[in-house]
């Protein structure tokens, strides 16, 4: 039986932003001086700013910005979210993060002058992916606490898996919109609840001994990982920006397959059985499908469609294959010299 | 090992799922109509090229992609069931550990079958 849940106590502050935010939003009658002083904040912590990826306070206001959108938590008092300054302030925040991302991440050039290229060049692009260096690693060296970690960190984005790809289809028309359609409903169980994705990998922390409320690991979760889930947050909610959410679901559902089998092998070694490696082993069968109808069907099919968006498309590719590659990183660095991947020792739930 | 909140049983796979009637748009269903007039033993089955009939695609470097209304049977003689999601891909490399069905090995290795003819030993 699935009950549903959310996280009733309002998150920690990581700096002045986020602190104004936070105050904001769990205020039912904030003064007319609040949102000043929230506007004023995140105005000083972008000044100060200087890698967004990794910036604890603005990642962590952009993810509440963004939680406002998949349904607020029970510490949110008051409709905040169309609220015209809160969408003007998250927008001088995406400003900057898609800036920065554009400045730094590299398309493959020249850019591919058909769908079918297209698709062959993301085949390229993920083949990285085939060895995998954070799911390797754990595979070889997983303990009882590293696999806590690691659930513990994938699940700001899974426990809400597909949502914000599935924010473009309405964005999308004709084949490319029919191929999301088709990888969507795959994700969300083809109708069964029990088969939803998110709800497989419920399943998965609470078979481990976690606790599977969304956001509930909240606080202990580096701004790298947020970075992650906001990237297809900000993709998703703005149309103009739908090759880029098309390209980013098909860098991410190019670079599962091998991953997850690791993922589950790392499980399967600490002696865990199917009621906890079914959403890795899923995914393996799930997105070798995926990966194809993604390449070739959604992506083809957009840049022969829409060949005005093929930049973003690659851009929405590779900003995955960068933002979700640092987040990795981050896990394999600490890890591997002995350290935490998390930002205090997590909650004992 | 210690697994503190263990819940109910996986679905078995082995098992059908509730034995679900195939989909059939309404073209389909007045092409089965005039099928069993000529032939009256004639199962009702999607018309050849409907959006329902099998399509088998052959992934450049990858899987077969299988979608439409079919039954796969596990062995020869095995119950044809529904398949688990409404496309599958199915190994044509040989390297997966899940066979039939693909995995994603075949991006491991320099896969001959993926050759076309002329080019294999």
């Amino acid at each position: 039986m699935t009950t549903l849940k959310e996280r009733t106590e309002a998150p920690t502050a990581r700096g002045l932003a986020s602190s104004a935010l936070i105050a904001l939003l769990t205020n039912g009658h904030p003064s007319p001086e609040a949102k000043l002083e929230l506007g004023a904040a995140v105005e000083r912590a972008l000044d100060e700013c200087h890698d967004i990826k990794t910036d604890e306070d603005l990642q962590l206001s952009l993810f509440l910005l963004y939680l406002l959108h998949y349904g607020p938590a029970e510490f949110v008092r008051g409709e905040w979210e169309w609220d015209p300054d809160l969408i003007r302030i998250r927008s001088s925040i995406e400003e900057r993060f898609e800036a920065q991302l554009r400045a730094e991440v590299e398309l493959p050039s020249p850019l591919p002058r058909d769908g079918k290229a297209a698709a062959e060049m993301l085949f390229e692009m993920t083949q990285p992916a085939a060895k995998p260096g954070t799911a390797m690693w754990l595979a070889k060296n997983a303990t009882e606490d590293l696999l806590r970690e690691f659930l513990i960190q994938r699940s700001i984005y899974t426990l809400r898996e597909a949502d914000p790809h599935t924010w473009s289809i309405p964005k999308l028309q004709g084949r490319a919109k029919a191929a999301m359609v088709e990888i969507q409903a795959d994700e969300y169980g083809g109708g069964h609840p029990d088969k939803v994705h998110s709800e497989i990998f419920a399943r998965t922390m609470r078979n481990f001994g976690l606790d599977d409320t969304p956001d509930v690991y909240l606080d202990v979760v580096p701004a790298s990982t947020l970075a992650s889930t906001n990237l297809i947050s900000m993709f998703g909610l703005h149309r103009r920006l739908r090759g880029a959410n098309v390209g980013h679901l098909a860098a991410f559902e190019m670079t599962s397959t091998i991953p997850n089998k690791h993922y589950g092998n790392a499980f399967r070694k600490r002696g865990y059985g199917q009621d906890v490696t079914w959403y890795f082993d899923e995914h393996v069968e799930a997105d070798a499908v995926h990966e194809q109808l993604a390449a070739r069907d959604l992506v083809g099919n957009l840049v022969d469609d829409e060949p005005q968006l093929t930049e973003d498309i690659f851009f929405g590719a590779a900003a995955c294959l960068y933002v979700d590659g640092r987040a990795g990183d981050h896990m394999l660095e600490a890890w591997s010299s002995g350290r935490s991947s998390l930002l205090t020792p997590e909650p004992r739930v | 090992m210690p697994h503190p909140h263990n819940e109910g049983a996986l679905p078995d796979r082995s098992v059908p799922r509730e034995s679900q009637p195939l989909s059939r748009t309404q073209n389909d269903l007045r092409d089965a109509t005039e099928l069993s007039e000529t032939d009256a033993s004639a199962e009702p089955r999607p018309a050849p090229g409907s959006a329902e009939s099998p399509v088998i695609t052959v992934c450049p470097k990858g899987p077969l992609l299988v979608r439409g209304d079919f039954l796969m049977a596990a062995e020869p003689g095995a119950e044809p069931l529904p398949p688990e999601r409404k496309v599958i891909a199915l190994c044509r490399c040989g390297m997966t550990s899940i066979a039939p069905h693909c995995d994603g090995s075949h991006k491991l290795a320099k896969v001959r079958a993926f050759m076309p003819r002329k080019d294999r030993d």
